[in-house]
């Protein structure tokens, strides 16, 4: 487990982290979102050491990493970074080696990978020479090759299209299975929904929400409920303890104001007539990251 | 927990010879590098193995000739070296004139006015064709004068027969003091360009690393001095491969051609030796200064700007090491100047003027200005590493915390 201990960090005058804490535990995939300069690539940074914090620590598995453990790393930086001009396997089992891994190893892992993204018959090729969309993908590869006991991605899916999303999302959901922990950023909030197993969103340079995804929501969620009928539903503004939100023929989107409102209003509506759903509603991640965010 | 094994962990504390082995492979796939050393070479060979050609051997000449003057020229002389004099007698004048014309013979001797002999070239006559030309007839005519005054023509043939003086040289291995000069330009000038070259090499891999990001990669796994010390040990191996590819080859091709010029310098290899050693220190104490440019610039575009103060430091005392071709106080002082005397020493050695500890001294110069300039480098390239946005001056480089 990767633990961020009330993390601050400043540049000049500027606040970018202010106390941030969270943690990535081992076999977790944790989604880290936050607006534009939230303070999400710094978070990263300072996971890694390549920035140091001003106060606030970094702890893996209960130690303060030092190189020789933050090599065990893996790291997509937001600023993607590899030679432009180097063949793709040549860079990986360059910066596999750097990680310690010995170079016929280093060469099959990257040769497994590239084969993986759907780049096996182009591992000769110079980086430039290929689609942004499979530079990103190298990227990936560059981030793994050396099997990583951590991986930080910083934005790892933008750029990609629905089916590269779906090899990487595979890839890392193999890493997590192996005991891997994740901390990946990202500005789309379905895909973050999809694939994470919790929730870090970030404001202004503090943790303003941590959790699963589906019990933030509960947490955030209200008293809202949704109910589905045949036919008319107007009927339920008539119920005591129930603020009509929305009303559109056999959909209502209500707002309960008294304990057990939701019991009367589910026995109003089988008493009527056949009930299609009646259900809390949930904020959807977009929803919830504005609430949180503002 | 992570059911992950560890990998072999062998090669790690490395990573120094990883990064270089990255920096040679890369500069060469380079055809740019390729290509300048191939051209390097080709330069050196035929600096060496052209002048042999063309210095050794037999000139040949083709003079023409009237019957009335051939008999003039026609005797060979015993100071006559190397030197093959072909005549072809024609009719006339005007018919001698138009083989020189034509550049079918390299000059003609026809009667002149008042008896006195002349050699027409076109435009000149090559000066040692002059020089036989004028002795053979100088000595037909000194034994057609002696002939007239009743001296026996074998009489007179050796007296003119004398052999000319010979030469004793009192230091025959003393060394020719315009082979010095040159030798010593050519240190220069390989020292310069090679620094010059690599050390701007190894500023731009450094910019390209912060130009595309990689840097950050990077320092999440190697120390930044690992980082600067594989950068410049890659380029110094191969800057030293090029150097002692120079220099063999120059070696390889005056044994070839001109064996004789080689052997009568028995200090130049013990100099290029030296040259080499200073070479290996210099390299080392100008390519830190080298990566710390590279380190402050954030694109290519502003390497030039950041490593105009390291282009000075190599550039001046290349220009100075010129007023120090002779030897005297500037040449000694200059080969104590650190940024200088890996151009001007090995020179003063070559000269052979120099006692044992005087190349050490200067060494040792270079060694501690060394251990300074990596220090400041080491402080500027660590600080301006992760500073991508843009070009640091020097002063924020060195003062930001890293």
């Amino acid at each position: 487990m990767l633990v961020l201990d009330a993390i601050t960090r400043r540049f000049g005058d500027r606040t970018a982290l202010d106390g941030v804490s969270l943690a990535v535990p081992d076999g977790r995939m944790v989604g880290f979102v936050g607006a534009n300069g939230a303070g999400k690539t710094t978070t990263m940074r300072i996971a890694l050491g390549v920035l140091a914090a001003d106060s606030g620590t970094v702890t893996f598995r209960g130690r303060e990493p030092d190189l020789a453990v933050r090599r065990r790393f893996g790291y997509m930086p937001e600023e993607r970074g590899l030679y432009p001009k180097g063949q793709l396997l040549d860079q990986l089992v360059f910066l596999a080696r750097l990680h310690g891994v010995d170079t016929a190893t280093a060469r099959r892992r990257g040769t497994d990978l590239l084969e993986r993204l759907g780049l096996g018959d182009r591992l000769k090729e110079k980086l430039e020479s290929l689609s942004l969309g499979n530079q990103q993908r190298v990227q990936v590869a560059a981030a793994l090759v050396h099997d990583p006991e951590l991986l930080v991605l910083d934005e790892p899916f933008s750029g990609l299209d629905p089916l590269a999303v779906d090899a990487m999302a595979e890839l890392l959901r193999e890493r997590t299975r192996a005991g891997v922990g994740v901390l990946f950023s990202s500005h789309q909030l379905d895909l973050v929904d999809r694939l994470c197993d919790e929730l870090v969103i970030l404001h202004a340079g503090r943790v303003v929400a941590a959790g699963e995804p589906q019990e933030l929501r509960r947490s955030r969620g209200g008293s809202r409920y949704v109910l589905e009928v045949d036919g008319d539903a107007d009927w339920v503004r008539d119920v005591a303890g129930v603020r009509v939100v929305e009303l559109d023929r056999g959909r209502a989107v209500l707002e309960l104001l008294a304990a057990g409102a939701d019991q009367r209003v589910l026995a109003e509506a089988v008493r009527r007539g056949a009930v299609r759903s009646f259900a809390p509603l949930l904020p959807s991640l977009s929803e919830l990251f504005q609430e949180v965010s503002r | 927990m992570s059911t992950t094994k560890a990998p072999a962990r062998a090669g790690v504390q490395r990573q120094w010879w990883i990064v270089a082995q990255r920096e040679i492979a890369e500069r060469l796939r380079d055809k740019g590098f390729v290509f300048s050393t191939v051209f390097l070479l080709v330069v050196v060979l035929a600096a060496t193995f052209l002048p042999g050609l063309l210095s050794g051997g037999t000139d040949r000449y083709a003079v023409a000739v009237t019957a009335e003057t051939a008999p003039l020229v026609a005797t060979a002389q015993p100071a006559e070296q190397d030197v093959e004099v072909t005549l072809r007698t024609v009719a006339d004048a005007p018919a001698a004139e138009a083989l020189v014309r034509s550049g079918d013979v390299d000059a003609a001797v026809l009667p002149g006015a008042g008896g006195r002999l002349q050699v027409v070239g076109e435009s000149s006559v090559p000066g040692g064709l002059t020089e036989v030309l004028d002795a053979r007839a100088t000595s037909a005519q000194v034994l057609a004068g002696f002939s007239a005054l009743g001296v026996d023509g074998a009489d007179a043939a050796r007296v003119l027969g004398t052999p000319p003086p010979a030469q004793r040289l009192l230091d025959p291995d003393a060394v020719d003091p315009t082979t010095v000069t040159l030798l010593g330009l050519a240190f220069s000038v390989l020292f310069f360009q090679i620094v010059l070259i690599f050390g701007y090499a190894i500023a731009q891999s450094v910019v390209q690393e912060k130009q595309t990001r990689v840097i950050e990669l990077l320092v999440t796994t190697v120390p930044v001095r690992q980082l600067l010390i594989g950068k410049i040990l890659g380029n110094g191996l191969l800057a030293l491969a090029q150097l002692a590819l120079l220099v063999l080859a120059g070696f390889a091709g005056l044994f070839i051609a001109q064996r004789d010029l080689l052997a009568s310098l028995p200090s130049v290899p013990v100099a290029a030796l030296w040259f080499v050693v200073f070479f290996v220190l210099g390299f080392a104490m100008l390519s830190c200064l080298w990566a710390a440019a590279g380190a402050m610039a954030s694109r290519l575009e502003d390497l030039q700007s950041t490593a105009t103060p390291v282009q000075m430091l190599v550039m001046l005392p290349f220009f100075a090491s010129f007023f120090a071709n002779d030897p005297g106080t500037v040449q000694t002082v200059l080969s104590y100047v650190p940024l200088s005397s890996p151009m001007v020493m090995p020179r003063r050695v070559l000269a052979g003027d120099v006692a044992l500890w005087e190349p050490l001294l200067s060494l040792l110069v270079i060694a501690a200005t060394a251990l300074v300039l990596v220090a400041v480098a080491r402080r500027l390239y660590e600080n301006s590493l992760l500073q991508t946005s843009r070009s640091l001056s020097l002063r924020a480089a060195w003062r930001r915390a890293a």
